[in-house]
């Protein structure tokens, strides 16, 4: 291979503490691109329907691209990968800090860990070496202090990826997390209880190998005159000074944001309280940039008295914002700064925590659940210090409550029962994430079929409506937000898309600074010296897509399984810029299946198989 | 007569202190449209963002009470107008 892969991917079995490496041919690497490309073709082959996502048998993979370890801006990223636990389903989750960047320079285009150990271990990787070493006495920290403790052990360009007590509890909603209290996190899906399963408490990379890159000169030349424009597009809106609480108040005006467990239409108040302007005017203390990233989306805060210090490290984003904010009427930006560094240390997926709370606190609202359920907790709308006990709990797994809400919302919602189950938001079991479908149409369709379950990221197609035009990816006119005709192709090509940019390691927020998908075939032919093109390149990413389809498939999922929340799909809000809407789901999803090629039940056809090369897959769904 | 309107801005500008405001004083009211123009002859960091409007609109929502504004809606004298960028949605 010319250039962006070493060519091996590290095995790394838990059970008896020993590593392999697994060669990578120029054709599986062209097929399968990286990250989340490489993930789907691995899993589908070590896993299936017959595989407990908590035992040995599950595989943990650390994937990057060929664009991760370059200096392309926007490529300090990788992709987690395994069964999740949370859903039982494709589980993956993009995280950005500098880890990937330090997988590359120990030599590694990717980990693969298996087997579950007796004993609690963390593994170094530097310099294409493996050190194993005993982690009992990391065990039982958290995510900020394990990266502490860990410093003193490991070189200074070392980045640690951790779980906190939460994924060594099995925690369905547990993340993994990197960059200290920098807290990025590869949240979705419940992987940190994959790694927790395996007692595998951090994984630390280091290194000063390079990878090849088949055009070093043209790639350089390629992007470097493109960064000052990058940088303009970012910081112009104001995204450096306000990061991504700059949208909470355009997204609360839209209707967009879950106000009181999605109920509510409209809380300016709140969002005021919340947005980015607020935020810098008060706790900001500066930005965090991932590694290679040229704009810095990041929020570092201090709080340092008040009823909700100590906070230092990693700030709210916008998603921490809704869904612990807004969702939990909680307008108070140093309480939600609370909870998101409570969620980072616990290691716990701030979006799912969001909803579980939000879900209880309804739950108590209705009575269905007491005082006496939550152990003496009132958990009420607003009540920011209850809400900071519960993610005590959750991430403890302390009490009968905090250990339910731990599990996630479909699970708590069964075993509450009393129709609780009718105010969850999860799709697939993934509780989706703080942009509302009601707002966006187009974004039913992505949480419905939406490999992972509800989440905005795999298709991020909801920006565009109602939002800016994108002429280069064919869409000369913004896309009214409410029409419904063309949703299904739109989401589609969006997931395609998408699917790519987790392949190569590329933040989904680079679209945002005029890079557009021109620009990545460009650059990925720069880096491996290959011959894309755009159509290509988009129907590597349709095989992709499909290919995660598949893997779902062959869990049991149909079309059965391609909905919204119920109170999504039926509550119109009274007031705020979507009062009255409901999505109407069932004609943009046949839409979204005809333009797959789809059958009526959501199972790619046979013809559709065949024309992206995926025709093997069809024989081991057939005899089972 | 004129109208005045009291202009919060949520992005960087340059001129002013954003946190201070900044008071426009105009002799009709305005449509979105026709004060984002007159913003971006006052204030570079908005002239530049009209640069990166697509379809003439540039990357910014402008807020009255909550409600994000087309256009061509015209804004009301006297309005607290908040200007914010908002391109992505995080």
């Amino acid at each position: 291979m010319k250039g962006g892969y070493f060519g091996k991917l590290l095995e790394v079995d838990m059970t008896d503490h020993t590593t392999t490496t697994r060669p990578i041919d120029e054709g599986f690497a062209y097929r399968y691109i990286g990250g989340s490309g490489f993930g789907a073709k691995i899993l589908w082959e070590e896993t299936g329907p017959e595989t407990d996502p908590l035992a040995p048998e599950n595989v943990l993979m650390f994937l990057g691209g060929p664009f991760t370890g370059t200096l392309i801006p926007f490529s300090g990223r990788h992709q987690v990968i395994a069964k999740s636990p949370l859903t039982g389903i494709w589980g993956e989750s993009d995280v950005g800090g500098s880890w990937g960047d330090r997988m590359k320079r120990a030599g590694f285009d990717g980990v693969i860990v298996k087997g579950a150990s007796d004993t609690p271990m963390w593994v170094e990787l530097r310099d294409g070496e493996v050190i194993w070493h005993d982690a009992q006495d990391l065990w039982g920290l958290d995510t900020y202090d394990t990266d502490a403790a860990l410093r003193p052990r490991i070189p200074k360009t070392a980045t640690v990826q951790c779980i906190g007590q939460a994924g060594e509890r099995l925690s369905r909603i547990a993340g993994i997390f990197t960059d200290g209290r920098d807290g990025r996190a590869a949240g979705r899906c419940g992987l940190g209880a994959v790694m927790g399963s395996k007692k595998l408490k951090a994984i630390v990379a280091s290194g000063s190998m390079k990878q090849p890159i088949a055009d070093p000169d043209g790639l350089k030349n390629a992007y470097k005159p493109l960064i000052p424009d990058m940088i303009e597009r970012w910081n112009a809106p104001g995204y450096h000074d306000y990061g991504t609480p700059q949208v909470v108040l355009p997204c609360e005006s839209l209707g967009d944001m879950p106000i009181r467990n999605w109920r509510g239409g409209t809380w300016l108040e709140g969002a005021e309280g919340l947005s980015g302007k607020t935020m810098a005017e008060t706790i900001l203390t500066g930005v965090y940039h991932c590694a290679h990233c040229v704009v810095g989306c990041g929020r570092q805060v201090k709080v340092d008295a008040g009823p909700f210090a100590p906070v230092l490290g990693a700030g709210p984003e916008y998603e921490n914002l809704g869904m612990l904010g807004t969702n939990l009427m909680i307008g108070q930006v140093e309480a939600v700064a609370q909870l998101t560094e409570l969620c980072n240390r616990y290691g716990l997926d701030s979006i799912s925590t969001g909803s579980v709370v939000g879900w209880a606190m309804e739950a108590f609202e209705r009575g269905i659940l007491t005082t006496a359920d939550l152990d003496g907790l009132e958990l009420r709308w607003g009540d920011a210090e209850a809400a900071i006990e519960m993610v005590h709990r959750i991430g403890q797994r302390r009490t009968d409550i905090g250990f339910l809400l731990g599990e996630g919302a479909k699970r708590a919602a069964r075993q509450v029962g009393r129709n609780s189950e009718e105010f969850t938001t999860e799709v697939k079991g993934l509780e989706i994430p703080a942009h509302d479908p009601r707002a966006r149409f187009g974004l039913s369709v992505g949480y419905a079929t939406g490999n992972r379950g509800g989440c905005h990221l795999q298709a991020y197609s909801h920006d565009y409506e109602g939002g800016p035009a994108w002429p280069e990816f064919g869409y000369p006119e913004p896309i009214d937000r409410f029409a419904v005709d063309g949703k299904g192709e739109f989401t589609a090509r969006f997931q395609d898309l998408m699917s790519m940019m987790d392949s190569l390691k590329l933040c989904k927020f680079s679209v945002w600074c005029g890079i557009n998908p021109e620009h990545h075939v460009e650059w990925l032919n720069l880096v491996t010296g290959w011959d894309f093109t755009v159509d290509s390149y988009m129907e590597t990413g349709e095989r992709l897509y499909n290919l995660k389809r598949m893997y779902n498939v062959r869990e049991g999922i149909s079309r059965k399984d391609d909905t919204i929340p119920l109170r999504i799909a039926t509550l119109a809000r009274k007031d705020g810029g979507a009062a009255g809407k409901v999505p109407p789901m069932g004609i943009m999803l046949h839409e979204y299946y005809d333009y797959r090629g789809w059958d009526e039940f959501g199972v790619p056809t046979q013809e559709t198989l065949a024309r992206l090369g995926l025709q093997n897959l069809v024989e081991p769904i057939a005899s089972q | 007569m004129s109208t005045t309107y009291r202009i919060d801005f949520h992005i960087p500008v340059k001129e002013i202190e954003p946190s201070r405001g900044y008071i426009l004083e105009v002799p009709h009211a305005l449509t979105v449209e026709q004060m984002l123009t007159a913003l971006s002859e006052r204030f570079v960091n908005v002239r530049l963002l009209m640069r990166y409007g697509r379809n003439g609109k540039p990357p910014v929502a402008v807020l009255v009470d909550g409600r994000t504004l087309a256009l061509a809606d015209i804004i009301p004298d006297g309005a607290i107008v908040r200007i914010v960028g908002a391109v992505a949605g995080g």
